[in-house]
């Protein structure tokens, strides 16, 4: 085995640095090969580190841990008298070191990120052509495959929490990426607010693991300082685990896009769609996955929480999916996808699956990123069109987007045996499988998600083929690309879609080969990357390489104190929940095909079910009206009242009463002598008569 | 021995006198004559820097399990007999530790480079720049004193030239600001020098026939009487509390930041709103240990409400400078939470948040008064879209912008992340209220930034005119190279904090010893 991951970190980094530095001085091809160069060989380098590992699986957390440098040394632990540091004998300073961690988890992550990036980088460079900030673009995605690539694989909790933030500060910036748009720019601050709060959760998770634990390292080191997985549960109750867990969801719940801090996503869809793929779909929204995944062992120590987790999941799942339903944005579409899918991961690890949350989280990279990129050649060639009333019929035009697409849609849809079938059913079984055997109230829960599950998988299949329809079926509804010059200066004035000169449904050309080879390839991998997850469906039994290559991490004693028992379903039960969930599945396609075969049909509905749907449930508004609102107005007249007339007003009346007083005692200064003498006369006397009462 | 920290001390006073000398219209070198001063005082701090860590690595790898062992001031010391009399002793004595160490060093630095962003200043050119020096010269010797009556005529001192400088080339409202600026002060440190001199008074009563004496390590040995110390604590409290400074004695802070030019508001919150902090650390903790452990519910209370309440005033502000005024007191309230935790995580991370939001507020500040000084406005509702036409000065304010809302990896987060987790471990009450403000910090900043970089153009006000014209300038190179050091250190510092806290911690922990040592537990 061998450890490759600082030069997964360090190369895209090195792009970053150059290309901020003088991207603006650079050509498109010089641009190109640093951003290409640099993420290529970050996917290199990941694919090298994982095929060695693949050769020789790691003994133990430690033998793939790399220890860089001391960040910082603040004091020793338990030896200064009263310094409530923690019960933990002996002098070890509290250290916290920079250090890469290189286990099967990580490698995995490491793959789908460079991976994926690299294609959506070499996508980018095709879809982001003429846009006069193309260096700059390049430049922020580089930066989030280094912060990213820092998130999966710091060996700590702190680094995890700088990667962490990192990649909020790069979607900030992809999201805002046309900074002239007031919108853009509004959804960039909204997403890194929101994003904020789950930050400030994970600070506290973390303040409370260091509480309990004295160490914020994963695991111990190879010096032997024990890490958190390895002294569970230390001398933390059982409700302090599950206080920090129901933290750590907090946070993964505001990166990924669930319940209730899920506000964030669809709004982030003004970023470019390269971005929506990457960071929005495939990857930055999955490290709450991966961060659960990381953490199981602090989750099987707290069973409820992981509850609770599955629970959000699946509410989420659904949730999202009704939004989706009815969404006109193809991009928005996606978006609420993305949320519902990502529920589904969560339900995975919440029935103690985790390698079914990473599974699905694999085959959603290729298939999720694939409809992205194919909505976004579709908006490429319509010149930035992104409602599906205004398309139609596209089939012809964009012969390669929509076969793509089609797989796409049909793996998200579950559909043997393209990926996303094996992956939602291994979801699917679990969830099942959980329910039989643990039984009683926790188990009609179980019963409960997967029957949202099921209805979740139906209604996605719907509104996948209802969007595949409503852009390619049908006739053409538009009048044509939409032709905008791009003004002189960098990014895109508001309003300057102007409708000039559209020329029909031959003006839409399909994309250059620079996007649509990366469209087939991942294709391919959404029509066979299912195959590493199962086979056990047809009873050849075990045959999981993923679930196999992840499995140390979640049952050797060296990474977990107490092994995950994962309720393997029996044959019966498995037939059950994929013959259902593919039946729900077929059921939602035909029901789309029924409705939108000719073409995808807007009509006004005034139903307020539909109204309250369609406006998202009206979330935002109430947020505005209930939360923000009143907070700024509270702020405003705090800052008139108490500041203006307490504080001020204080002051100044506490000045004026020392003037007019000052004015008062100005008037004993008489100058005169007598008058002097007398008051020397009356304080002799006052004090003769103080000693004297006083004896 | 040679006098270092007396040259370190009133090298900028020399330099404020050769400034005055020069002839009034040479402007140019009376500017790089103040400059030099500067310059080579920061030089000789950083010379004592690279000694003094070299003094306490032995120092730090025997600290391992180690008792209280080593004396207060593990340091450089100087001293020299001053004002005696029989039974009177009042000694001219300098110390410096690992703390004061590194708050010296941020205000050379800040002095050095605020010198430089004020050579656009016209008006009396002569006497700004004495003045700076001057204020340099006070701050220094607050940290560096370790006698209480040295410490209070540079605690004096401080207020004469910050005085004058907000209020001769202050803008609009500069008197008003600067008059209650100094109302403030100087209420504040009438209580303290009662303070001082009944302390001193009081320790004298401690130990029969001891003479009278301000000597820090000499009160330092005495355990005053509890309800003596809670009073001498607030005395000393009050010119503390004002200059930090903690709600609710804050009230001339966004009058006097905001009116004041941009270099003086750097100095005035980057260095001398560390004093207070500082007064805090090294004389009301370790003077009234008892009094400060009693207290500290109070001045944590008060310092949570300062960083939430202060943030959300920060949010609703429209005034650019007045916002980060009110962030800069938010700020500074983890500062003192992560101190009153009485724990090294606390102290430390307390220390490592006072050097970084000298740094952030100091390039915050100036980034504004860059602004300013193009645009003529620092209303946030007249800018928008500005990043267009200045993007090398967009990308400056964006990383000062990131450092200061805590983004890990840069500087600010290192030193709040140590102070809020000290603060946690000691209440976890504190500690969550206290990390919440990471959430409405974010927000403020990224309002801020967002409004004048970002989204569309201002179609009217003074910035619309002049974007029209096409006169908006980027960055100069003289403004990217005055700036450049705090940039250098905003990346540095979040990269590694190790070896500032590596400086500090044989003084943290002595301070924490002392205080531990006296309160009951």
């Amino acid at each position: 085995m061998t450890n490759l991951t600082v030069w997964v970190l360090a190369l895209p980094l090195l792009g970053f640095i150059i290309l901020g530095l003088a991207g603006r001085a650079l050509t498109r091809t010089g641009i190109l090969t640093v951003a290409l160069g640099t993420s290529g060989l970050a996917f290199l380098f990941a694919a090298l580190g994982f095929l060695s590992m693949l050769g020789a699986p790691p003994t133990s957390p430690a033998s793939g841990d790399q220890v860089f440098y001391t960040w910082v040394n603040s004091g020793i632990i338990g030896t200064i008298p009263g310094v409530p540091a923690g019960a933990a004998s002996g002098g070890a300073p509290f250290t916290i070191s920079f250090g890469l961690l290189f286990d099967p988890l990580s490698a995995t992550m490491l793959m789908i990120v460079t991976g994926v990036g690299f294609l959506i980088h070499i996508y980018s460079a095709g879809y982001m052509e003429d846009d006069p900030g193309f260096w700059r673009f390049f430049a922020y995605m580089n930066f989030f495959l280094f912060a990213m690539a820092l998130l999966v694989s710091a060996d700590n909790f702190l680094f995890l929490l700088v990667g962490w933030a990192l990649v909020g500060l790069a979607s900030f910036l992809l999201i805002g990426f046309w900074y002239q748009r007031r919108s853009a720019v509004a959804a960039a601050q909204k997403a890194l607010v929101i994003n904020i709060i789950g930050d400030f959760s994970l600070m506290i998770a973390i303040f409370l693991i260091f509480k309990h634990f004295q160490t914020l390292n994963y695991f111990s080191d190879s010096n032997g300082n024990p890490g958190v997985f390895n002294q569970l549960p230390g001398n933390a109750t059982h409700a302090t685990l599950i206080i920090i867990c129901l933290l750590l969801f907090l946070a993964c719940a505001a990166k990924s896009a669930q319940l209730p801090l899920y506000m964030w996503l669809p709004d982030a869809m003004e970023g470019p769609t390269p971005v929506s793929a990457l960071i929005h779909a495939a990857t930055m929204v999955t490290a709450g996955v991966y961060l659960i995944a990381r953490a199981n062992q602090l989750f099987e120590f707290a069973p409820t929480a992981l509850l609770i987790v599955a629970i959000i999941g699946g509410a989420t799942a659904l949730f999202a999916a009704t939004i989706a339903v009815f969404q006109l944005d193809i991009k928005r579409v996606l978006a609420y996808s993305t949320i519902s899918q990502l529920g589904y991961m969560f339900m995975g690890e919440g029935a103690h699956d985790y390698g079914a949350g990473i599974f699905h989280l694999t085959t959603h990279a290729y298939f999720k990123a694939l409809l992205f990129l194919g909505a976004g050649a579709v908006i490429h060639a319509l010149g930035g069109e992104q409602d599906m009333r205004e398309m139609g019929g596209l089939r012809h035009r964009l012969k390669i987007t929509f076969w793509t697409f089609l797989i796409a849609a049909l793996a998200i849809s579950g559909i043997p045996p393209l990926s996303g079938f094996w992956s939602k059913d291994e979801i699917l079984s679990s969830l099942l499988a959980q329910a039989t055997a643990v039984g009683g109230k926790t188990g009609a829960i179980f019963y409960l998600l997967w029957g949202i599950g099921l209805l979740t998988a139906g209604l996605t299949a719907f509104y996948m083929f209802r969007l595949v329809l409503g852009i390619f079926g049908g006739s053409y509804r538009g009048r044509g690309p939409v032709q905008h010059g791009h003004d002189d200066e960098e990014g895109e004035e508001e309003g300057l879609h102007g409708a000039q000169g559209r020329g029909g449904i031959y003006a839409i050309f399909e994309a250059p080969a620079i996007m649509t080879v990366p469209l087939i390839i991942l294709a391919v991998l959404s029509a066979i990357g299912g195959l590493v997850g199962s086979f056990s469906l047809i009873g050849v039994t075990r045959w999981h390489p993923l679930a196999k290559f992840l499995d140390p991490v979640f049952s050797n004693p060296l990474w977990a104190t107490m092994p995950v028992a994962v309720h393997a379903a029996s044959l019966k039960v498995q037939w059950i929940s994929t013959g259902l969930s593919v039946g729900l599945g077929l059921l939602g396609i035909l029901g789309a095909w029924a409705i939108y075969r000719n073409g995808f049909q807007y009509k006004e509905n005034k139903n307020p079910l539909y109204q309250l749907v369609f406006h998202k449930y009206y979330v935002d508004e109430i947020l505005i009206a209930v939360l923000i609102d009143p907070l700024l107005w509270l702020g405003r007249t705090a800052s008139r009242l108490l500041e203006g007339n307490v504080l001020d007003g204080g002051s100044q009346g506490v000045a004026w009463v020392f003037g007019r007083t000052g004015g008062m005692l100005r008037r004993l200064q008489t100058g005169y002598m007598r008058n002097y003498a007398l008051a020397i006369l009356l304080g002799v006397v006052l004090i003769i008569v103080y000693y004297a009462v006083r004896g | 021995m040679f006098p270092l920290l007396s040259l370190i001390t009133f090298l900028p006073l020399i330099g404020g006198i050769v400034a005055l000398l020069l002839p009034r219209e040479r402007l140019n070198v009376i500017r790089w004559t103040a400059l030099a001063f500067a310059w080579a005082d920061l030089m000789i701090v950083l010379g004592l820097a690279l000694a003094y860590s070299q003094t306490i690595s032995s120092f730090n790898s025997t600290i391992v399990g180690a008792g209280p062992t080593a004396t207060y001031f593990a340091t450089v010391h100087e001293q020299a007999a001053w004002i005696v009399t029989p039974g009177f002793n009042l000694s001219y004595s300098l110390d410096v530790d690992g703390i004061s160490l590194l708050l010296v060093a941020l205000t050379s630095l800040l002095t050095v480079v605020c010198i430089a962003a004020s050579f656009h200043i016209e008006q009396k050119v002569k006497n700004y720049m004495a003045f700076m020096l001057l204020l340099e010269c006070g701050i220094i010797g607050v940290f560096l004193s370790s006698n209480l009556f040295l410490f209070y005529i540079f605690w004096e001192l401080m207020l004469i030239p910050a005085y004058f400088l907000v209020g001769s080339w202050g803008g609009e409202r500069r008197i008003y600001a600067a008059i209650k600026f100094v109302l403030y002060t100087s209420v504040g440190s009438l209580l303290m020098l009662a303070g001082i001199i009944a302390l001193g008074y009081y320790h004298q009563r401690l130990v029969p026939g001891s003479g009278y004496t301000l000597d820090l390590p000499t009160l330092l040995s005495g355990k005053l009487d509890p309800t003596v110390q809670m009073w001498l604590f607030l005395a000393f409290a009050a010119a503390f509390a004002v200059k930090v400074p903690l709600i609710p004695f804050h009230s001339w802070l966004p009058d006097a930041y905001s009116t004041a030019p941009a270099p003086v508001t750097a100095m005035l919150a980057g260095a001398m709103s560390k004093t207070g902090a500082y007064g805090f650390l090294r004389f009301c903790i370790p003077l009234f240990p008892n009094a400060a452990h009693t207290l500290a519910p109070l001045i944590n209370t008060l310092a949570v409400i300062g960083i939430l309440y202060c943030a959300w005033l920060a949010l609703v502000q429209t005034d650019i400078k007045r916002l980060l005024g009110y962030s800069s007191i938010s700020h500074l309230g983890i500062v003192m939470l992560g101190m009153f935790a009485f724990n090294v995580q606390g102290i430390e991370g307390s220390v490592l948040q006072m050097v970084n939001h000298g740094i952030t507020t100091g390039a915050l500040f100036l980034i504004v008064g860059f602004i300013e000084a193009r645009t003529g406005t620092r209303r946030l509702s007249d800018f928008g879209g500005l990043a267009r036409r200045v993007p090398v000065l967009a990308t400056v304010m964006f990383i000062a912008v990131l450092s200061s809302l805590g983004l890990p990896g840069l500087n600010s987060f290192a030193g709040e992340f140590l102070a809020l987790l000290g603060a946690f471990l000691s209440s976890t009450i504190f500690g969550i209220l206290g990390t919440a403000v990471v959430v409405p910090a974010a927000w403020y900043m990224i309002r801020l930034f967002l409004g004048m970089m970002e989204g569309p153009r201002v179609t009217e006000g003074p910035v619309a005119v002049l974007e029209r014209k096409n006169v908006l300038s980027d960055m100069y190179l003289d403004e990217f190279l005055t700036i450049l050091p705090l940039l250098i250190l905003i990346f540095y510092i979040g990269f590694q904090p190790y070896p500032l806290t590596f400086l500090m911690e044989p003084s943290v922990v002595n301070t924490l010893q002392h205080f531990l040592s006296a309160i009951p537990h």
